[in-house]
Formats: C-alpha cells, structure tokens, sequence
C-alpha cells in the first residue's frame, strides 16, 4: 500500500479535487512513476552551472541539522537555576542524548573546546562573542538568563582565587577559534573574569542587535 | 530518481520512526544526504524558467529542515522510502508556490477568482491561462512530433532495451510504450505524475503551473484520455484474448478501440 500524508487527506479546496475513482490504468500509472519507469530526462537536462559545490551542500546540511537541534533541545529544557552556564549546557545536551562531538560539530568548534566550556565556569567568560550568540541561538537561550547563569558560576567559583590554571587547551587545539585570552592557559582571577564577563555580554549584545535578534536579547516570559 | 526500497532505507526508516528523538534527529542528517539533491533538481525541473539554482537550493532546504524539525517532534510513519521522498517533494512544491505567489499576488488573485465559480466554470474559465498555457508547449510538442520517429511495442528481449530497465510485466511494458508514444511535454508528464501518485491536489497543480486548478483537471483527463487511445492502438498488435485481458485489467472500456 502506498504511503501518503495526513495532509493529502484534508478538504479538496478544488471542486474537482474530490477523489476520483481509480481504475487498473491509475494504479499502473502510478506504480511506473514511483519506481521511476515513466521519469523524464529532466536530470539530464539541468545545466551543470545549476549543480551545487560539496562546500554549499555541506553548509546547508548543517543548517538543517541545527534546525532540527533547536527543537530537540528546546523540547528538553531545563531551569538555570542551580546551575551556571556550562553546567547547563552539557545538561541540556546531555538530556537529549546528543553528543558533545554533534554540538560542537554544528557550532564549528573542537570538541575538546567545547568540553572544557562545559567543565569550567571560568572558560565560559572567555568565549568568542560569535560563538556565544551560536550557542544562544542553537539552545534558543535569551542573553540575560545566560548571563545571570555566568555569574552564578563565578560566584560560586570563590573571588579571588586563581581558575582553572591546569585546563589549558591541548596543544593542537586552535584556541583563539573559541575563546579570547592566552592560548593554553588561563590565568584570569575571579575580578578580571568578571571584567571578561561584562566584554562578552557587551560585545554579544551588539552582535544580537546587528543580527536583529530580539528573541535572544530579552528574558523570555517563561 | 525512485527505486524500490532496499535494506539499507529499511533501516533508515527505523530510524525515523525511532522513539529516540535524538535517533530520528540523525537520521534526518542522513535523509538530506540522499535526497537534497533529488528535490533540488525536482524544483529546477519544475520552474527552471521562474527559479534560480540559488532559489531553489533554498526551497529544497526550507523543505528538509521542516522534515528535521518535523521528525525530531515525533516519529515519521512511512512504509515505502518513496514516501519520505514524496512527502519532502510535496513540502517544498508548497513552498515553491507560495513564493510563486508572493512574487506574483495578481496571478495568485486571478486563480482565486477562478476557484470562486462552480467546478465546470472554473474549467472553462481557465481556458485564457490555457491557451497562453498551449502556445508556449505545443511549439515544443509540434517539433518533437516532427522528430518522431515510427514507435513500436518495447522488444520483448532485454537486450534489445538494454538503456531501460525491464519491467516486470507485459502490462507495465505496454503502458510504458503507450506513454512514451505521447511525446509528452515536461509539463504534461508532471500534471499526470503529480495526480497518478496522489501527491498534489489540482489546485496544488495549478499553483505550481500558473495555470487554473480548472484547466489542470480538465487537462489530466484529456491526458489520460489520450493514453487510453494510445494503448488500445497497441492493443491491436495482441491477440483477441490478450487484448481482452489487457483491458480489463486497465479498465478501458471496449468502445474506445479503433477500428483496424
């Protein structure tokens, strides 16, 4: 039998378009197209300049992806409140079973930036602004619930206090792709990483209004 | 292009149907990959005149993420591959005709004023859009007629038609040579297509044409009328007895046979 769409079925919005009664032809007719015995040469007809790069096809698989992402994840949302930023991530990520190498994969990070994002409230602040509105836009996370998750993390993290200063990025990793500040090693105090906090949240803000991303620039009633 | 399912869309149609969406999110990764460019090339097809390739890799990519959104909500229920196929054609032959219609809301109108008379007016009242509709193809029609060579019933012998894939049966070779004996425009092929598969309703079709959903009727009955006539012309090449069989297994009524 053959499959066909709930949406076949609604009302004809056509007088004629009322079923039609079928006879042997009609199932022949049918069954030839389906198996591509009736197809016409229109492949064959396209011009190549019409065909499509392996880059294109690639960049447009990825949009399809992170589509259909947003929905997944935002289907297994969860509330900030005991949690900062990172934590929220993996936890989000995690709930969905999708992996960290597929998130950081449609992002367009290493995966092992993306796992020290998740390890260490500190690493966070240091993110590249284009990455964050990334994040913000695949986990559709407004800016300010995301920023008072940050600070929650540093908060808890101590003041003062030295983070993080054995997590540097492995060596063949290209930092700067994802994060701001010294490659290899982060040295920020807790002040100075407030400081890089409060650069982030400016510079991202900025990017949002640019990109006319109103969703993410206000807390969502919910 | 369609084909019989195999293992491997078995198993990709588990997937989709998975209780896992995570699971059926993946397999949507793996549907773009076999069938972007199916679509792609089907939007081309459809409006090569009207669509750029830029255009339509956009409408074919509206459509497959809609499917990966749709999936990962709940689980896809098809039993055939081709209908995951279908169902990605359908969406983006919607998205084509509504961006048809927003570049050209006066044609969308004049359709609109069409629908509004009863079903036989709206047939004869498409018949303006119907001639603009026949002298852009009969030209073409008219030199592929020129061209045509004398047809004759698909060799029984398999390497006689080695280019074509052997049907299974003597019914399917029979259409197939009556069908190939119209000379079909590409426009034709598709008004038959899309009805024989269910896949569009008329006013769908005349969407997507810019013709009326009244000449689509009227022009998918002509067209299968003209298949008719073409079949039973080849039927006088059979015996009484098989041509006998032959009909009323298409149901086409006997008065439709030409006299020998």
């Amino acid at each position: 039998m053959r499959y066909q769409m709930a949406s076949d079925k609604k009302k004809p919005d056509f007088p004629g378009d009322e079923p039609e009664s079928r006879t042997g032809l009609d199932d022949v007719l049918s069954s030839l197209f389906e198996r591509g015995s009736l197809q016409s040469h229109a492949e064959s007809r396209i011009p190549d300049q019409e065909s499509i790069d392996g880059a294109e096809l690639e960049r447009r698989r990825n949009d399809v992806l992170r589509a259909g992402l947003r929905v997944l994840l935002q289907n297994a949302r969860v509330p900030m409140r005991d949690v900062w930023f990172g934590q929220w991530l993996k936890l989000v990520r995690s709930r969905v079973n999708v992996r960290e190498d597929e998130v950081s994969g449609l992002l367009g990070v290493d995966v092992r930036l993306w796992c020290m994002l998740e390890a260490k409230p500190l690493q966070v602040t240091s993110l590249q602004p284009d990455l964050f509105v990334k994040i913000l836009d695949l986990f559709m996370l407004p800016l300010p619930a995301a920023e008072a998750s940050m600070r929650k993390g540093l908060a808890q993290g101590g003041t003062g206090r030295v983070f993080a200063r054995t997590t540097g990025a492995p060596p063949d990793v290209d930092w700067k792709h994802g994060f701001v500040g010294q490659a290899g090693n982060i040295r920020l105090q807790a002040p100075g990483a407030e400081s890089a906090l409060e650069n982030l949240v400016q510079a991202t803000r900025q990017l949002l209004e640019a990109q006319g991303r109103s969703d993410l620039l206000h807390e969502s009633a919910d | 292009m369609a084909r019989l399912p195999t293992d491997e869309d078995a198993d990709l149609l588990a997937r989709l149907a998975s209780t896992d969406p995570a699971e059926r999110w993946r397999a949507s990764g793996e549907v773009f990959r076999r069938f972007f460019e199916d679509v792609r090339r089907m939007l081309l097809y459809w409006q090569r005149h009207r669509l750029g390739a830029a255009e339509a890799n956009d409408i074919a990519q509206e459509a497959f993420e809609r499917f990966s959104k749709q999936v990962v909500a709940k689980p896809f229920n098809a039993r055939k591959i081709w209908g995951v196929r279908e169902y990605l054609l359908t969406t983006a032959r919607r998205e084509l005709v509504r961006r048809l219609k927003d570049k050209d809301p006066g044609r969308a109108q004049k359709q609109e004023v069409d629908l509004s008379r009863s079903g036989a007016d709206a047939a004869t009242g498409g018949e303006g859009q119907a001639e603009e509709f026949e002298s852009d193809f009969s030209r073409l029609e008219e030199t592929l007629r020129e061209s045509r060579n004398e047809w004759a019933l698909p060799p029984t012998s398999s390497t006689e038609r080695s280019e074509v894939e052997m049907p299974a049966s003597e019914l399917d070779r029979l259409v197939i040579a009556a069908f190939d004996a119209l000379r079909l425009s590409e426009r034709d092929r598709e008004i038959l297509r899309l009805r024989a598969t269910e896949s569009a309703s008329y006013q769908e079709i005349a969407d997507l044409y810019g013709i009326s959903a009244g000449y689509a009727k009227k022009r998918n009955s002509e067209l299968k009328e003209r298949l008719r006539t073409s079949i039973l012309s080849l039927l006088s090449r059979y015996d009484a007895a098989e041509a006998s069989i032959i009909r009323r297994g298409l149901g086409i009524s006997t008065d439709k046979e030409p006299s020998a």
